[in-house]
């Protein structure tokens, strides 16, 4: 897989992603500030990126990567539950959950890197789908922009949240696993070009959607999940909310195989090869 | 003396509105005359190898000299001859022989009926392996592509090729997660459904008998049993009886309420759509049953979670170096024109890039011809 393609993949996969989590932001009480929610989670994207890649340079760099990878598999696992059980209502019981959690897991360990950034490659479709679910109705009230709510109101809970904001956690992982792969000259700024490319597009998205629903955390949820609860424009044409969710679903699943594929061959004293 | 053999038919399976219409027989000759008729050149070459203990069967492996892929060519004919078994009866077992994974759910060769089809395959650096005694030519590298192609589709012209593909495989998800999406629907996610709806399903589901997974799973399983049946009757039985049990069996237990009309209804689709992918149906039956007990069993975050982990397996299996799921993913742009969508047969000036070949340039482009 050439250098290109890897960016190429990363930065849609990131950003599909990111954007099917703006009506989560906006809905959440982040109010008219959700844009610098998700600047700050850019932030914390970069700096994951850099972070990989100044341990790739280093020698036990397993060693360094491992506490992370895992700590990354942790804030997976509570998302995927969260989704699970909150957001898709799936009323089963905990243990089901925990083993089948298990069972994915035991099974991810044995694939290869490069066979989830594949599936990956297939899964466009329904991110794509997903995105323009999410995209559409907002380019559909572009009218009604008001610039305002960019700057009004008052940001109450948004600096709790960020510091939860897994994003350092994507970075992270996708250098660590593929990093090896970006050739050594200037891999930095590239890996660091390609997380400020994707936080750009999400930022100008997420701006673009304040200016239009900037008060939209005052609206009581309406669809199936808290996910996609403020775009009230969803529900006016019947909700199509659990394609986000399931959209979403599938992304966290694949990055749960990815933190585990990588962590699992750092603990057999290998390095993570694609 | 000579072997007995029986004579070129049309083939069971994979049958073409216009378009050649022979198949393979039995007999090694008679398989490797109607593929030379159709390639008289001397750079279609073939090596013989003899396998079997007992049996001696002779496996031929053909391929274009300056097309194929020399070092393809040399790791498929250095393990056909480590084979040493007792015999071979069949090319199927020389393709469960040539899968480097003995465990693996994917065939790792193509089974062909039709010689015009395989010519196409060696056309564009595939090889062919023929063995004596079966009626099918195995073709490799293998790609999941190749079963949502159909010979129809370049007999018939272009028109509508494209929408033909795309619903064959949205046939083959429907056949392997309908049953399980209704049961997380129906159990889980009810609210997903409008209101209509939801009064409707409860009306119909309502006095059954079984819970909806014990009796999805009995309708599936019961339809796997009249389809084994079906298979194994006399011919000319087969059909109408197949057609009577389902008719009946649907009907009366529906009726009497044993089972509710939509699960038969929905086992009734998923069963019909399997047939749009021939050469999986095997692979159709096995994952739909696993993902109606995922979905009945943990709704849709069970079929999303089972079907990202069948899409990470699938994206990994690899065949002598190739992408199972070539060409889309990896992403090879060039072999798009003949993916989902088909270009017109001149302007497919390249010979596909998702496996390796040696000439990559197939024809001249035909405008300047």
């Amino acid at each position: 897989m050439t250098t290109r393609q890897l960016i190429c993949c990363y930065l849609i996969y990131s950003t599909s992603i990111k954007c099917l989590t703006l009506p989560s932001v906006l809905a959440r009480g982040f109010n008219n500030w959700a844009w610098l929610v998700a600047l700050g989670g850019v932030f914390w994207e970069l700096l994951g990126v850099i972070i990989a890649t100044l341990i790739l340079r280093w020698h036990p760099r397993g060693l360094l990567s491992l506490p992370v990878l895992l700590m990354g598999t942790w804030v997976t696992l509570t998302q995927i539950w969260t989704l699970a059980k909150n957001d898709l209502a799936t009323n089963c019981n905990p243990w089901v959950f925990a083993l089948t959690l298990i069972i994915l897991v035991l099974f991810f360990m044995r694939q290869r890197p490069v066979a989830f950034f594949r599936a990956a490659e297939v899964l466009w479709l329904l991110w794509g789908l997903a995105l323009l679910v999410a995209v559409v109705p907002i380019l559909y009230s572009l009218p009604q922009a008001n610039f305002n709510n960019l700057f009004n109101g008052t940001a109450p809970t948004w600096f709790p949240t960020l510091s939860r904001c897994s994003l350092f956690f994507e970075g992270f992982t996708f250098v660590v696993v593929f990093g090896e792969q970006i050739p050594k000259r200037h891999r930095l700024l590239k890996t660091s070009l390609t997380a400020a490319g994707t936080g750009v597009i999400f930022v100008g998205i997420m701006m673009l959607g304040t200016v239009l629903f900037g008060n939209l955390w005052a609206l009581k949820p309406m669809g199936l999940i808290e996910l996609t609860a403020a775009g009230a424009f969803l529900t006016t044409h019947g909700s199509l909310d659990w394609l986000l969710a399931l959209a979403l679903m599938a992304a966290l699943i694949l990055r749960l195989g990815l933190q585990t594929v990588a962590a699992y061959r750092i603990v057999k004293r290998r390095l993570p090869d694609a | 003396m000579a072997k007995p053999q029986r004579s070129i038919t049309e083939p069971p399976t994979n049958q073409v509105l216009l378009g050649p219409r022979e198949a393979f027989v039995e007999n090694l000759d008679t398989n490797w005359a109607l593929l030379t008729k159709r390639l008289p050149n001397a750079d279609f070459v073939a090596t013989t190898v003899t396998i079997g203990k007992y049996t001696q069967t002779q496996v031929r492996l053909a391929y274009l000299k300056s097309v194929a892929d020399p070092q393809l060519v040399a790791t498929v004919l250095k393990r056909l001859q480590q084979i040493d078994v007792d015999g071979i009866i069949d090319a199927s077992y020389i393709s469960e022989c040539l899968n480097p994974d003995p465990l693996a759910f994917y065939k790792a060769a193509a089974s062909e009926e039709k010689p015009d089809v395989v010519v196409s395959r060696i056309l564009e650096g595939r090889l062919a392996i023929l063995v004596d005694g079966s009626p099918v030519v195995l073709t490799l590298p293998h790609l999941f592509l190749e079963n949502i192609q159909n010979s129809n589709d370049y007999y018939g012209g272009n028109a509508g090729v494209t929408l033909k593909r795309v619903l064959r495989l949205l046939g083959g998800l429907v056949a392997v997660f309908l049953p399980g999406f209704y049961l997380a629907l129906a159990l889980y996610h009810l609210p997903l459904l409008p209101l209509q709806s939801i009064t409707a399903l409860q009306n119909c589901t309502g006095d059954s008998l079984f819970p909806p997974i014990i009796e999805m799973l009995l309708v599936v399983l019961l339809f796997e049993i009249i389809y084994e049946a079906t298979l194994l009757m006399p011919k000319h039985l087969g059909a109408s009886i197949g057609i009577v049990a389902v008719l009946v069996v649907g009907e009366v237990a529906s009726t009497v309420g044993l089972l509710s009309a939509p699960t038969v209804l929905v086992v009734a689709i998923a069963g019909v759509t399997m047939y749009i992918i021939p050469n999986m149906i095997a692979q159709i039956s096995i994952l739909r049953l696993v993902f109606t007990v995922l979905g009945g069993f943990l709704g849709l975050y069970g079929l999303v979670a089972g079907g990202v982990a069948l899409l990470i397996y699938t994206a990994g299996v690899t065949h002598y170096g190739t992408p199972y799921l070539a060409p889309f993913a990896p992403y090879v742009a060039a072999d798009q024109k003949d993916a989902l969508n088909k270009v017109p047969f001149p302007e497919m000036l390249t010979r596909p890039q998702s496996f390796p070949n040696r000439n990559r340039r197939r024809q001249k482009p035909w405008r300047s011809q």
